[in-house]
């Protein structure tokens, strides 16, 4: 059978719509700023930024310590004035990249820590809701009641077991190098 | 309006916070802080994983005496054992001794009795519980939507909330918002719907990678393992790769009917169709193209 390239194109329409709308892709959500996650984590106390460079010996000291991959040689942190820490980093997981904030005592144990970015990591399109929308015919204030609604997603539970990795390679961290500082 | 949001990794998942209202940033952090708390404290009771929780306790010794345990713990029960009842055991609790087996949750070393179910566990006044045979018990098919509904009721009445605890999620103010539901083909897509009631949980079968994924699914859904892995992979995927989402009023019904109704409507129609109507609650499947069917 010929099918000429008009019923071609709308059997393609017809099975595109079934399966593209009204899905869109999934983006970034950003949580609490650094500043305030400082101030969930340690109140008030007073503290001071600290440029932690690790060597190479460090990083691979934390890596078989904590048996979780140093991918950088730097650190965001402060000390506070009781020797304890409040540190931002990021977590690499299987399905989602996570910018963390964590607070560790004068002891190096975990006080308390929270999530700022949450990416999810499946494709390329997940950081281009915007990009992708307009070519769907969204206008703006569309684009944003997305931005709200996308907010809630149920589905099946991601475990969180990457975090667990994180606060390991960060507490050897305080182990091998911050309580030295 | 102001509007604080939160993510915590707390019950083996990520849960979120959404606050607004008309408070400044210290009252709804203030606020968001209490939440969390009572989600951290259902944590603390009912982890598996924690040898130091309540519910190790339970597993180590209610088999020997009757343990007086804490209300949160006996009112989980109490739903988890009223659904058994009504599902025949499809939810079963004591499903904990096959993940053990499977690797799926850590042995602390009790030994179970292989007949042992759900019959077994005797609930009796004054928050009492006591096992009549060897077992242990799991409450991660239920404690995570029982850990949003504490959260959403310590929240000001003033203020609206979404509290979404890896997929089981409650809002305060739900009538005129809507969930995205994740493609169950394609989970970074997802499918706009409107809420049905307060809360809302999904069963799907994507976040599990290789060929035990579906068998490991249904075990850790309660299926009866032994028809699992008598059917062909092909056999498997093909029956489970729909979604599953149910609306209920608190989160710990959605929470647990949702595994009620992805093991339960794979299969040729739905045996439990009354129990889902029973507590007003609906089921919404999402096939592998997108497509939505209201149950």
């Amino acid at each position: 059978m010929v099918i000429d390239r008009r019923t071609f194109l709308k059997n393609i329409s017809i099975a595109a719509a079934g399966v593209m709308l009204p899905a869109v892709a999934v983006r970034a959500k950003t949580f609490l700023t650094v500043e305030q996650a400082r101030k969930i984590l340690w109140g008030d106390a007073e503290m001071q930024p600290v440029i932690v460079e690790l060597t190479e010996e460090q990083m691979d000291a934390i890596h078989s310590a904590s048996d979780t991959r140093v991918r950088s040689d730097r650190l965001q942190a402060w000390r506070t004035a009781s020797g304890g820490w409040f540190i931002v980093d990021q977590i690499i997981g299987k399905h989602e990249n996570i910018d963390m904030a964590f607070a560790l005592n004068h002891e190096g144990k975990v006080k308390g820590l929270e999530i700022l970015t949450y990416r999810e990591t499946y494709g390329y399109e997940v950081q281009n809701l915007k990009w992708r929308a307009q070519f769907h015919g969204k206008d703006h204030s569309e684009i944003l009641r997305l931005d709200h609604q996308i907010e809630n997603i149920s589905g099946a539970t991601l475990s969180c077991r990457h975090i667990t990795d994180g606060i390991n390679r960060l507490t050897h961290t305080w182990h091998q190098v911050l309580q030295y500082i | 309006m102001n509007k604080i949001s939160r993510c915590q990794p707390l019950l083996g998942t990520y849960v979120e916070m959404h606050i607004t209202g008309d408070e400044t940033d210290d009252v709804l952090l203030d606020m968001s802080i209490a939440a969390f708390n009572e989600i951290e404290k259902v944590h603390q009771l009912m982890s598996f994983q924690d040898t130091e929780s309540e519910l190790s306790f339970i597993n180590r010794t209610a088999a020997q005496s009757t343990c007086t345990v804490s209300r949160e713990i006996y009112e989980v029960l109490t739903q988890a054992i009223q659904l058994s009842e009504m599902t025949a055991g499809l939810f079963d609790i004591t499903v904990a001794q096959q993940l053990v087996n499977k690797g799926l949750l850590p042995d602390h070393g009790v030994t179970v009795d292989a007949s042992a179910c759900w019959k077994d566990i005797l609930l009796m006044a004054n928050q009492q519980v006591r096992f009549t045979k060897n077992l242990i018990i799991d409450l991660g098919g239920i404690a995570k939507g029982y850990a949003v509904d504490k959260a959403v009721a310590v929240l000001d009445g003033k203020v609206s909330a979404c509290v979404n605890a890896g997929g089981d999620l409650r809002m305060t103010h739900w009538q005129d918002e809507s969930v995205c539901i994740r493609h169950p083909a394609n989970p970074n897509q997802v499918l706009e719907l409107s809420m049905q009631n307060a809360a809302v949980a999904t069963s799907a079968s994507y976040y599990l990678d290789g060929k035990d994924a579906i068998v490991k699914l249904d075990a850790a859904l309660g299926a009866p393992l032994d028809s699992a892995l008598d059917k062909t992979q092909d056999e498997i995927t093909a029956s489970s790769r729909n979604s599953y989402s149910v609306f209920a009023d608190k989160c710990m019904l959605a929470d647990a009917l949702t595994k009620i109704a992805f093991l339960s409507y794979q299969s040729e129609g739905c045996n439990h169709k009354a129990v889902f109507s029973q507590f007003n609650a609906s089921v919404v499947q999402v096939d592998p193209l997108g497509r939505i069917t209201q149950h």
